[in-house]
């Protein structure tokens, strides 16, 4: 419960801004195109460097649904290939997950991701679950290039608008699951992402038919290859596609 | 004469609700359309409209306007005001003067003076012991709202309560939890599929995107239940390529 002193701070422009943010975000969320659009009102009222929203779901199908810049993507694609990292952690706690010092900080609850995020230009990683009542979604993750905290404010900020694109982003959803939007068609949410993981998805199943392996297996492979060669899944994945590598047994 | 009177348009409005309540609807349009037609028919400058999840914690659904919004805002946050009393006693909350109220509210009566608002005016959305959230009209003016407007914007409020109730009961949150499974899933099992029959047909994307499509049809079955079935190994892609294989690549 927020005391006296919160009263001055409703009526800043900050606040107006943030209520602003969230009608753009539904906007965004209503629209017949893309949900790229979800990400800027979050940069613009927030003060971190960049944003991604992303979709979780099991160990395969999480999808960058919007990033703000290639950073925001990366610290995205870097936690989906490792399978760990503080959007996973977000989403299993249901709670925010701060690092305020990418750098200065050990983080063994993910030493792989820990590693590999100080190479990108994050300094600190601010990680809200997307959650509508008890539906898990995904992950609303901010970063910034300077280290340092949050401010309670921008918290709670970032919570507010976390629950907007939650609500929408499930709607969404939802909806095109409903109308029967087929991948890539007129209504899917994704149709204008230039972050899909399509490719990932069907190099995973060359080589189930390849190897004669579980997908789980076969999505393990990839990503053993991609570690193993400091390359992305997606690049590896590119490369099963277009026939360029085989994965031997 | 010819404009319809208020009663006319009163009567469209719960009609307009009703409706809604039958066809599939947008809860979040339901809401939009409730604060508008409020101040359209009602005595009130503004109107705002929060609501609660299944934990109790509320949330501005619509509003009229920004100052309203962030009335409500205000509320929610702080937890106190007429809005907020209104849906935890279930009752309808008349406040004819808002300045009056500064000792009581201390956070929500200068912020709403400050907003040109005078009096308002909350009404439960309940159903029986069931209290979901509140519609608050606000009033440039001091004073009680008609008796009239109380009870159309209950009856308004209430036809809306019963909307919602209904689609929350018809869509319970483990149902919301598979269909979002299964919505992003099948995107993924269907690109994985792909991969599997160009793998197996020597062919690219979009051709085992093609023949998986005429199998589907072929066999009446939906495209994403064989896309599963392929990727859980229950069945092999060497049936399809076989039947459908050549046809494909040379079609």
């Amino acid at each position: 419960m927020a005391g006296a002193a919160r009263v001055g701070v409703v009526m800043t422009p900050e606040r107006v801004a943030i209520v602003t943010a969230q009608r753009e975000i539904t906007a965004a969320g209503a629209g017949v195109a893309g949900l790229g659009g979800m990400c800027a009102p979050c940069v613009r009222v927030l003060p971190v460097t960049g944003v991604a929203i992303s979709t979780l779901s099991g160990s395969f199908a999480s999808e960058t649904v919007c990033a703000s810049d290639e950073v925001a993507f990366r610290i995205d694609e870097l936690q989906f290939d490792l399978g760990e990292g503080p959007c996973w952690e977000a989403f299993a706690s249901r709670a925010p997950v701060l690092v305020p010092d990418v750098r200065g900080d050990a983080h063994p609850q993910w030493p792989v991701f820990g590693d590999a995020v100080r190479k990108t230009a994050a300094g600190a990683l601010f990680v809200f679950p997307l959650y509508v009542g008890g539906t898990g979604i995904g992950s609303l993750g901010l970063y910034r290039r300077t280290a340092g905290p949050l401010t309670d404010e921008a918290v709670h900020d970032a919570e507010a608008l976390a629950a907007t694109v939650a609500k929408h982003l499930l709607r969404r959803i939802l909806a095109a699951a409903r109308d029967g939007a087929a991948p890539g068609s007129g209504n899917d949410p994704w149709q204008d992402s230039p972050h899909d993981r399509r490719e990932i998805h069907q190099a995973t199943g060359i080589v189930m038919n390849q190897l004669d392996l579980p997908v789980g297996a076969a999505f393990a492979r990839l990503r053993g290859h991609a570690f193993a060669n400091g390359d992305t899944m997606a690049e590896v994945a590119h490369e099963v596609v277009t026939r360029h590598l085989h994965l031997s047994s | 004469m010819s404009d319809p009177t208020r009663e006319q348009r009163l009567g469209e409005a719960f009609v307009t609700l009703a409706d809604s309540l039958v066809a599939g609807y947008d809860v979040v349009e339901l809401m939009h359309y409730l604060v508008d037609v409020s101040v359209e028919l009602l005595d009130a400058a503004a109107a705002g409209l929060v609501l609660a999840d299944g934990r109790d914690r509320l949330d501005v659904l619509a509003s009229t306007s920004e100052r309203a919004q962030l009335l409500e805002i205000l509320q929610i946050r702080t937890g106190r005001g007429p809005c907020l009393e209104c849906y935890r006693t279930g009752r309808a909350v008349s406040i004819p003067d808002i300045a009056a109220e500064a000792i009581r509210w201390p956070q929500f009566a200068p912020l709403a003076a400050e907003q040109g608002f005078k009096s308002v005016h909350a009404v439960p959305m309940r159903l029986r012991d069931s209290t979901i959230g509140a519609l608050n009209l606000f009033r440039s003016q001091p004073g009680e709202l008609a008796e009239a407007d109380r009870r159309a914007a209950q009856a308004l409020a209430d036809v809306a309560t019963i909307g919602i109730l209904q689609q929350r009961a018809t869509q319970d949150s483990s149902d919301v939890n598979e269909n979002l499974e299964i919505a992003l899933n099948s995107r993924v099992a269907i690109e994985q599929a792909k991969g599997i029959v160009a793998q197996q047909g020597s062919m690219n994307m979009d051709a085992a995107f093609a023949t998986l499509r005429r199998y589907a049809v072929q066999q009446k079955i939906p495209l994403t239940t064989l896309a599963q079935q392929l990727v859980r190994q229950e069945r092999t892609a060497d049936d399809i390529v076989t039947t459908l294989g050549s046809s494909a690549s040379s079609g």
